[in-house]
């Protein structure tokens, strides 16, 4: 006799590096419904900076998601930009976007070591940190700091990077390829990694494009899209083609940031062969007004600002739309029918990033 | 690099393209958007005072955005999206919760305990004090 | 892989360092401590304007600058604004102490230069 049960998974739970709550509802060891909850770290975000400068919300944005910070900075300069009618020196578009593809990067390494802890797999997720840490280093040596790197402004970027360190990023991520070729063979390859990843939570691209997912997860369905194709920074010159899987199941996402990362580290590479040699930043005159949407790619998928402004020092409105945001509604669909024991890397093969989702 | 190829710097005041619609319109609108194929992006809510400002973000693809601009009196009810576009329940939600927009009939409701605890002041991102619209500050 | 890296980690050293005996150092341009240097600053309160976590509070009459470590994020805004120089971020991050509070500065009087 089939009995149902109510289990609570998380906040607190092992694979969760944040809190987030899901309500599971089981029958026997199947899932039945999904219910997720959030509300454990929302810090108010949109509400300060509406109280601030909005030369200090470049600080204020920054801090929304450590793990893309130099992003977040970027979509909040790129929408003020817009709306004060500044055309950003290339040179810092192209530096913008080095810093964002080896955020990228970063973050999916971060995400691939945490997702193989999520299916117990402890010394492939030391693998995947130990080469994250050369990134971590790269970000020191050019920007100055490891995880709120802060090298974004209104109008350009903060600091340039020399020729040498320009050289030490190449021979780093020379480095980093070797080791992540192994290590990425192993999450696409091994036996026991496919048995706990194949099939598992699918989302079809017609239920993927309806519940609004983003990123990752929504070219793991087959979907084509990804926010670089509308070319801001510097894209519209190093042109991107979306990384696209069809299975839509847990193998096809990991399958797809794997893939992703080879393309960041082909990105930066050319962005670094075609860095063009300008001024990296323009003054910013006047005072914002009007109404914009800034997007651009996260290592998470799709990120969307509103910004109102009225032509004072503070804006009206600024509305942030993180992908974790997106991608939590996906789990709602993706979990009913899965066993319990999946539920851990289900919910990790979204990247969730839970302050990022609340802000 | 052509002009061409980078995206437009808006020199007008308002997001395009956005298509106003009235709030008795505003499911058949969103099921027509489903019916396209779009991808619900996100809602954004703007406290004007007297009435909100509410656009819909829908993605065409990955470049092009359609926008739909609902604008409601602060009491009106404002009915849920979410019979086309189940994925947002989690930013009416937000909008009731932080705003104090009364939105009806969404699928998952969280009836205001999304974010906040019954000890929180309610609808904090909501501009209370003043009427008027934006409150100038920072002059 | 799974062989090659039990192999590795048996005959290689520690990714850590012993860090009491051998010390990180950070490299140039690192974003660390920020440090006021109270006979150039002049007291107009560019920094206190400028900072996104209200940590520097400047009253420009007495000449005084409070700074409060603990709500400084070093994003360095302050050393971009400062016109005299005075502010900078050292390499060395700030190092932890048993008192919670704020560091005060006084500039001395000028008599003869004016800003």
């Amino acid at each position: 006799m089939a009995q149902r049960t109510v289990i609570p998974f998380g906040p607190q739970h092992p694979v969760l590096p944040e809190p987030i709550q899901l309500k599971l509802t089981l029958k026997d060891e199947i899932v039945e419904e999904a219910l997720p909850h959030i509300g454990y770290v929302h810090r108010g975000v949109e509400k300060a900076a509406e109280r601030m400068d909005y030369t200090q919300n470049v600080f204020l944005v920054e801090r929304i998601c450590g793990i893309c910070s130099f992003i977040h900075a970027l979509c909040y300069c790129q929408g003020l930009e817009r709306l004060m009618g500044l055309e950003v020196p290339r040179r810092a578009a192209y530096l913008r976007v080095i810093w964002s593809e080896l955020h990228r990067l970063q973050s999916h390494h971060l995400w691939l070591g945490l997702y193989a802890d999520a299916f117990g797999f402890e010394s492939l997720f030391m693998e995947f940190w130990r080469c994250r840490e050369m990134l971590m280093d790269i970000f020191e040596k050019t920007a100055g700091s490891r995880v709120i790197i802060s090298a974004c402004c209104i109008g350009g970027v903060r600091r340039d990077i020399s020729d040498q360190h320009l050289q030490e990023t190449l021979d780093t991520l020379e480095a980093l390829e070797a080791a992540f070729d192994k290590s990425s063979d192993v999450m696409l390859n091994d036996y026991t990694v496919k048995k706990r990843t194949v099939g598992k939570g699918v989302l079809p691209a017609d239920k993927a494009i309806l519940l609004g997912a983003a990123g990752p997860v929504l070219r793991a369905s087959g979907v084509e899209q990804d926010a670089r194709q509308t070319g801001f920074a510097a894209y519209d010159e190093l042109r991107v083609e979306p990384v696209v899987e069809t299975a839509g199941d847990c193998y096809a996402r990991a399958k797809v940031r794997i893939r992703e990362c080879r393309q960041s580290l082909d990105l930066v590479r050319r962005a670094i062969a075609g860095l063009p040699d300008t001024d990296i930043a323009v003054r910013p005159k006047g005072r914002p007004n009007g109404r914009t949407i800034s997007r651009v790619e996260q290592p998470r998928g799709e990120l969307l600002y509103f910004l109102a402004a009225n032509g004072t020092q503070k804006l009206d409105r600024l509305r942030v739309r993180t992908p974790t945001f997106a991608n939590v509604a996906p789990l709602v669909h993706m979990l009913p029918g899965c066993e319990v024991a999946d539920v851990p890397v289900i919910v990790l093969s979204i990247d969730p990033c839970i302050s990022c989702t609340e802000r | 690099m052509t002009e061409a190829a980078r995206p437009p710097v808006a020199a007008v005041c308002d997001v395009e393209p956005t298509r106003p619609v009235v709030v008795a319109d505003l499911c058949a609108a969103a099921e027509a958007m489903a019916v396209r194929n779009l991808r619900f992006v996100t809602a954004t809510c703007l406290d004007m005072g007297e009435t909100f400002d509410i656009y819909y973000h829908f993605a065409d693809g990955g470049v092009k955005l359609e926008n739909l601009l609902v604008t409601i009196p602060r009491e009106a009810e404002l009915p849920s999206i979410t019979g086309s576009y189940l994925g947002a329940f989690l930013v009416e939600n937000e909008m009731k919760e932080l705003f104090g927009v009364n939105v009806v009939d969404i699928a998952i409701d969280y009836n205001g305990r999304l974010f906040m605890t019954e000890l929180d002041q309610p609808h904090p991102m909501a501009k209370v004090q003043s009427g008027a619209a934006p409150a100038v500050a920072g002059e | 892989m799974m062989l090659s890296s039990v192999v590795r980690n048996l005959f290689s050293k520690p990714a850590t360092r012993p860090f009491p005996v051998s010390a990180r150092t950070a490299p140039d341009g690192y974003r660390g401590a920020v440090a006021f240097e109270e006979d150039v600053c002049i007291y107009c309160g560019a920094c206190a304007t400028r900072c996104p976590a209200n940590a520097i509070c400047v009253d420009r009459v007495a000449k005084s600058l409070d700074f409060d470590p603990f709500k400084c994020v070093q994003c360095g805004a302050c050393a971009e604004a400062c016109k005299k120089g005075c502010v900078q971020l050292q390499i060395d991050y700030q190092h932890p102490v048993t008192v919670h509070g704020t560091v005060t500065f006084h500039g001395a009087p000028k008599p003869t230069e004016a800003p």
